[in-house]
């Protein structure tokens, strides 16, 4: 049958003209405006899909979000989605379905066979029985069940898909348009409150589309309609259609999953897949409604089974009937509108079976079986008859079920509201402690009726916007009939042969409650995780009230006494996509180009990831095949005659105020306020504890004014701790902070010939000679006749070097003249490998040294804790065990083998030692190769380092099994004097 | 030794692109510095912005434009973005507005009455109008720009960057985000401008 | 969660940096003969309270300014939010006062 043969009328669908879908490569048409589950039962198609466990067949359950039988995979290659649910998936023309969880065809799985063995499959199977031996559970059993169970496939491809997030504010969120959320909606966004209004469907109205009812003289699905349309025409309102709220968070925070483009087919549209919104609402009223329960009865799973109200929503919405021969079994008077509205189409109804022994609440001429049951069901791959309690059969190839109505309170319990049991709904209402912006109106609260829910809505808007002090006159609220709604709860028919489902997708039936309760997990959350009840990708929204019911029955206890298990975001579920949103590849995170990035690449340079920024790590030239003769010719170079290089990453902090210079001196360990303007210093920072914080240079450019340097790493952390120490240690000091970091293009030049240089490129009259422009001095100039730079005489390198820093824009130009007028001395760019090359030569401490675990003893800079003021760090850098004999400091090593390679984080033991925690010296922090000294060097921090000059050890790398022997020497490899860096 | 001058680089290379009706382009030439106010300098700065050109310190979150005619006749704009307790930005559009280098200048003019930092390399400037700016900016942006009058400045946070936000006109916003992450922030605010609807 | 600045109205935490307990504030005087003993408690003795907890942080993506947010740990009620620098004068002033 795939003719549409199960179409009795066109229910609310615009346009009779069919489409065609696709499901389990066979072709089908359906209409526009059906979901994947009316129009596969439009075709009379009522298998979908095997179970979980025990891969029973199985049909469609429901007619909504709470979908627990039918999902199924969409699309394919890389769009493809498993676990969707048929039910809320919108056809359209093209779309590609499949069935999921079976071997072979849909029709003859041939892992039904755990049906058979079901009696060994209950609750807890898995943990009792694969326990021996240990070492087969992961390589073995885990594989294999894996493959056997669970649900749809992954594409395993990366999803090609675009996904997006977004914020939106409004003054009144209303989630859901059903009856109480339009009705509210209307009343708000006449009186002119801003709101948005969310709906899940992509046909608003709930309930309103799928019952035969009248409000104000026009039909419920057309006054929706209407009440729609005016909506759109009001600026204040904002509607979302096919967006589920997910969440509520904190302070007024909402989560919500747009499916902007799911229903489009892949390529016809540029917008993206989903938008997840995070919704800022200063109040929000709950519409969310009510679901439909089951009733746990024998074999009560089949395809054909479902609930009664989704029975009718297939009629009047889509127009299609589930069945031929419609049986309805219901405990409420809800249930008879079923066989009321089917009896109206024509189909046929055998018979209306009511748990409850009353007089029939509806004259209607069908059979009619009060205070009877339904105790088991036949038909393998679909229904066909039903056996009440009292023995007839009846045949129907559609039971209609319904076991009461669950309002749904799940967003009012994310803030850890609980909700309350009401006895006469069978059901729980929201709870009183609500998240404090939120207020509930409609079936969610109880309001069963259409009457009662409009109404509510509408109150709900007047009450806000009496609160808000909105006066508007608005029009009163819509009119309809109050239907009844009367229950006698009954959940369990007692003494069935077959098994009874409570849960449908995890495969629980009561059988598993019972197990759970004689095994002790009594407690509803660990039976919940023992028998898999409400877990899942429809998180029980059909299951869970009956599941305490029945758990509430085994232990003799009421519902409220047993309680609830608590309901956590997301409502319905999010795919990860939709999480991660832009945030992906090469856009996970801002990348930060120094300005000399676009020149770098031009000139061979390879980039490396530090922190945000990309620097060039080094500059290949012509017959270069490996990077260490680029490094390695870049630091000869650079010692050679003059190298330059991009050091704009660092942290620029500017330093301002009357009191400037008694800030430094608190927040640096060594003193500021004695340095003159016009030079600079070597700054240490310690935390507060006593450990080393940060390091850098700080120049004077005024008596007001410093300009301070931080490492790359540490800019934003330092920044944001002078802020504390300012605002909140010292607020009375006149002192101001401002980073500088991206306003400066800052390049090191360096080598002997860098004065040389650097001359070509200072104007007139500025004097860098060694006697005006002495070591550790700083000026405000000009380059390159009349750009405003800056110039500092510092060095990293152990050279003689400078830095030159011009305003950033100029930052491309300046590395332009420094290759053109370099040219002569046959200068190089260099990299941040040949900078860390030559700080370890010099033995200049960075990051590896600076690990948050050393002190200034340490670093062997103890002297520059100034002893005559206090700063941040100072008096716990003295606490006893930092201060010991026999402390770490660090030194150089070299291999005694110079063919060897140092390894950073190597330990250093004694020769012969064995090789423990106990005998550990100390370890290595930074290694390189020293072309200058050809031999591998290494900077590291080893007890008693300044009296072992000379000493040899080993440097041990267990994880490399290597053990090399290196002698202690000092750190300070090229230059110790410091001769060059004076020159 | 004479050398050619620097020539300048735009953190946006000038970009100027219409996406769905909305057009974005790069402010190329603008100056942006950094007026800390001295404790206790409240008054004094007060009047001298006041005389020089006809501003006022903003409380944080505000600005506050110059009616001064000599940006009206340049058709450029002088303002003054508070944007924290002790700390405004003064923003000029059009550098050709000053008669010499901005930051010498208007330290010339205020002289102790502030502690200035030029700031005018440190920003990439973009400027979006269009009908799609703020259905654009929800993608991306936390705070609820409908809300924003010319007079609202805000510093906040999109796709992890800094970002100043200013609403000149109803249909125009100006961004401000640092010049190093100048790329990922022009791609934040393409993309969304791409995929508005 | 949303931080009600006391300048900028209501801004998203994700603007905002932690830190702690605002104890941290009233850094002890480094002249004091128990210095050590009060910098060992000042930095490492906190309290933890399921409650009502005065708290630092920074809001960096804003306007760099710290925060004292009074905060319940268990709802995350928010009852208070000052400037930490307004805070710390008036406390500073007032010792000074006494």
């Amino acid at each position: 049958m795939n003719n549409e043969s199960m179409r009795v009328h066109d229910g609310l669908l615009p346009d009779a003209a069919p489409i065609s879908f696709i499901f389990n490569e066979r072709k089908y048409t359906a209409r526009v405006g059906d979901t994947l589950a009316s129009a596969l039962l439009a075709n009379g198609q009522k298998l979908v899909g095997r179970s979980f466990k025990y891969h029973r067949p199985r049909g469609i359950f429901s007619a909504g979000p709470e979908e627990p039988s039918a999902l199924v995979e969409l699309r394919t290659g890389a769009h493809r989605e498993p676990n969707t649910r048929a039910t809320v998936t919108e056809v359209f023309a093209g779309l590609e379905a499949s069935s999921q969880n079976h071997i072979g065809p849909l029709g003859f799985d041939v892992m039904a066979i755990n049906d058979a063995l079901s009696t060994f499959l209950s609750a807890g199977f898995y943990y009792k029985t694969f326990m021996w031996p240990k070492a087969f559970w992961e390589k073995l059993y885990e594989p294999i069940i894996r493959a056997a169970a669970g649900l749809g496939k992954l594409s395993v491809q990366e999803d090609p898909d675009t996904y997006e997030k977004g914020f939106l504010h409004t003054d009144l969120l209303i989630i859901g348009a059903g009856p109480a959320g339009l009705s509210a909606a209307l009343a708000a966004g006449r009186a002119g409150v801003k709101v948005l209004l969310v709906d899940e469907d992509f046909l608003p109205g709930g309930r309103l589309n799928l019952e035969r009812f009248d409000i104000d003289g026009q039909s419920s699905a057309q006054w929706a309609s209407n009440a729609m349309a005016e909506l759109t025409t009001l600026p204040n309102v904002r509607v979302l259609t096919r967006t589920t709220v997910y969440g509520v968070y904190d302070h007024g925070i909402y989560g919500a999953l747009e499916r902007v483009s799911d229903h489009l087919p892949t390529g016809s549209h540029d917008k993206p897949r989903q938008i997840l919104w995070r919704i800022y609402a200063k109040r929000s009223l709950l519409c969310s409604g009510a679901t439909e329960r089951s009733i746990a009865f024998g074999n009560n799973d089949r395809p054909g089974i479902m609930l009664a109200g989704a029975a009718r929503a297939y009629l009047n919405r889509f127009g299609v009937s589930p069945g031929k021969q419609i049986a309805v079994f219901t405990n409420n008077d809800d249930g008879w509108r079923t066989a009321v509205d089917f009896q109206a189409a024509g189909v046929e109804v055998t018979a209306v079976i009511d748990t409850r022994s009353i007089a029939p609440p509806v004259d209607i001429n069908v059979p009619v079986f009060m205070g009877n049951r339904v105790c088991d069901t036949a038909g393998r791959l679909a229904l066909h008859s039903v056996t009440l309690t009292s023995g007839e059969t009846i045949y129907c190839d559609c039971l209609a079920v319904s076991g009461g109505w669950s309002p749904n309170v799940h967003l009012t319990c994310h803030q850890r509201a609980r909700p309350i049991w009401d006895d006469t709904l069978a059901a729980f209402v929201p709870g009183t402690d609500l998240p404090a912006e939120m207020q509930v109106a409609g079936a969610v609260n109880g309001d069963m009726d259409l009457a009662s829910a409009l109404n509510a809505g509408h109150q709900s808007a007047l009450s806000i916007l009496k609160n808000t002090g909105n006066n508007a006159k608005i029009p009163p609220a819509p009119q309809a009939n109050a239907e009844s709604s009367r229950i006698t709860a009954f959940w369990q028919v007692p003494d069935c042969l077959g098994r009874a489902w409570i849960d449908l997708q995890n495969d629980v039936t009561t059988k598993d409650l019972q197990l759970s309760h004689r095994e002790g997990f009594r407690s509803v959350e660990h039976a919940k995780r023992y028998t898999t009840l409400g877990m899942a990708t429809d998180q029980g929204k059909t299951s869970n009230v009956l599941g305490l019911a029945v758990m509430a029955d085994i232990a003799g206890q009421t519902i409220p006494q047993t309680g609830t298990t608590i309901f956590r975001p997301p409502y319905t579920p999010i795919p990860i996509g939709a999480l991660a949103g832009r945030s992906r590849g090469k856009h996970f995170r801002p990348t930060r180009l120094p300005p000399s990035h676009n020149w770098a690449s031009t000139q061979g340079g390879s980039f490396v990831e530090v922190g945000a920024w990309l620097r060039a790590q080094w500059f290949t030239q012509a017959g270069e095949t490996h990077w260490r003769q680029s490094v390695d010719r870049e630091v000869l170079q650079t010692r050679k005659s003059v190298g330059y290089c991009d050091v704009t990453t660092l942290g620029k902090i500017d330093v301002q105020g009357r009191d400037a210079a008694q800030f430094l001196d608190k927040v640096y360990a060594n003193t500021f306020s004695t340095l003159k303007v016009g030079r600079v210093r070597y700054g240490l920072m310690l935390r507060e504890d006593g450990f080393v914080m940060d390091d850098g240079t700080t120049a004077r450019l005024a008596e007001h004014h410093f300009l301070m340097t931080t490492t790359t790493a540490n800019a934003v952390s330092v920044f944001r701790h002078m802020e504390f120490c300012r605002q909140c240690l010292w607020p009375t000091l006149d002192v101001h902070l401002v980073s500088a970091t991206e306003q400066w293009a800052q390049y090191a030049i360096a080598g002997p010939n860098s004065r040389r240089l650097l001359e070509a490129l200072v104007d007139e009259p500025f004097d860098i000679s060694n006697e005006g422009f002495p070591f550790m001095e700083c000026a405000t100039l000009t380059v390159c006749n009349g750009t405003p730079a800056r110039l500092f005489r510092i060095s990293f390198s152990g050279e003689l070097a400078f830095e030159l820093a011009v305003p950033a824009r100029y930052g491309h130009a300046l590395m332009d003249a420094l290759a053109e007028h370099g040219k002569a001395f046959d200068a190089v760019p260099y990299g941040l490998e040949a900078l860390g090359v030559m700080r370890i030569e010099k033995g200049h401490a960075a990051g590896n040294e600076l690990n948050g675990q050393t002190t200034a003893a340490n670093l062997g800079l103890g002297r520059m804790v100034s002893a005559a003021k206090d700063c941040i760090g100072k008096t716990l850098s003295t606490r006893p065990a930092l201060n010991t004999n026999d402390a770490n400091q660090l030194v150089g090593f070299i291999p005694v083998d110079s063919q060897q390679s140092l390894r950073a984080g190597a330990h250093f033991i004694d020769e012969g030692a064995p090789l423990t925690l106990a005998s550990d010296q100390g370890w290595m922090t930074s290694v390189a190769y020293s072309p200058s000294l050809q031999t591998s060097i290494g900077l590291g921090f080893i007890r008693h380092g300044q009296e072992r000059m000379g000493d040899q050890v080993l440097a041990s790398s267990p994880l490399h099994n290597e053990q090399i022997a290196v002698t202690i020497v000092s750190p300070h490899f090229v230059d110790p004097q410091g001769e060059r860096l004076r020159a | 030794m004479l050398s050619q001058p620097l020539y300048a680089t735009a953190p946006l290379a000038g970009y100027r692109q219409t996406i769905n009706g909305t057009l974005a382009q790069e402010i190329e030439h603008f100056s942006l510095i950094a007026i800390s106010i001295p404790d206790g300098g409240h008054e004094s700065l007060n009047a001298a912005l006041e005389s020089h050109w006809q501003l006022s310190l903003p409380e944080t979150g505000t600005c506050i434009r110059s009616s001064d005619r000599a940006f009206a006749q340049n058709s450029s704009s002088l303002v003054l973005f508070g944007m924290q307790t002790d700390q405004c930005l003064l923003v000029s559009t059009a550098a050709s507005a000053f008669e010499q280098d901005p930051f010498e200048h208007v330290q010339q003019l205020l002289g102790d009455a502030a502690y200035l930092t030029d700031q005018s390399d440190s920003y990439a400037a973009l400027d979006i109008q269009g009908p799609t700016v703020l259905k654009a900016m929800e993608r991306i942006c936390t705070l609820d720009l409908e809300t924003f009058t010319a007079s609202t400045v805000a510093r906040t946070a999109m796709e992890h960057l800094s970002v100043i936000v200013e609403r000149p006109e109803n249909d125009r916003l100006r961004l401000y985000s640092p010049r190093s992450s100048a790329s990922s922030f022009l791609h934040a605010v393409t993309t969304s401008l791409a995929l508005a609807y | 969660m949303l931080i009600n600045h006391p300048q900028l109205g209501p801004r998203d935490a994700a603007e905002f940096v932690y830190l702690g307990d605002a104890s941290l504030m009233h850094r002890p005087d480094a002249q004091s003969p128990t210095a050590a003993e009060e910098f060992h408690d000042y930095l490492h003795l906190r309290d933890n309270p399921a409650g009502v907890h005065r708290e630092l942080w920074y809001h960096e993506q804003g306007d760099r300014a710290w925060l004292i947010v009074t905060r319940n740990t268990l709802t995350h009620e928010i009852t208070n939010v000052q400037m930490a620098r307004d805070v710390a004068l008036a406390e500073q002033q007032g010792h000074v006062a006494s």
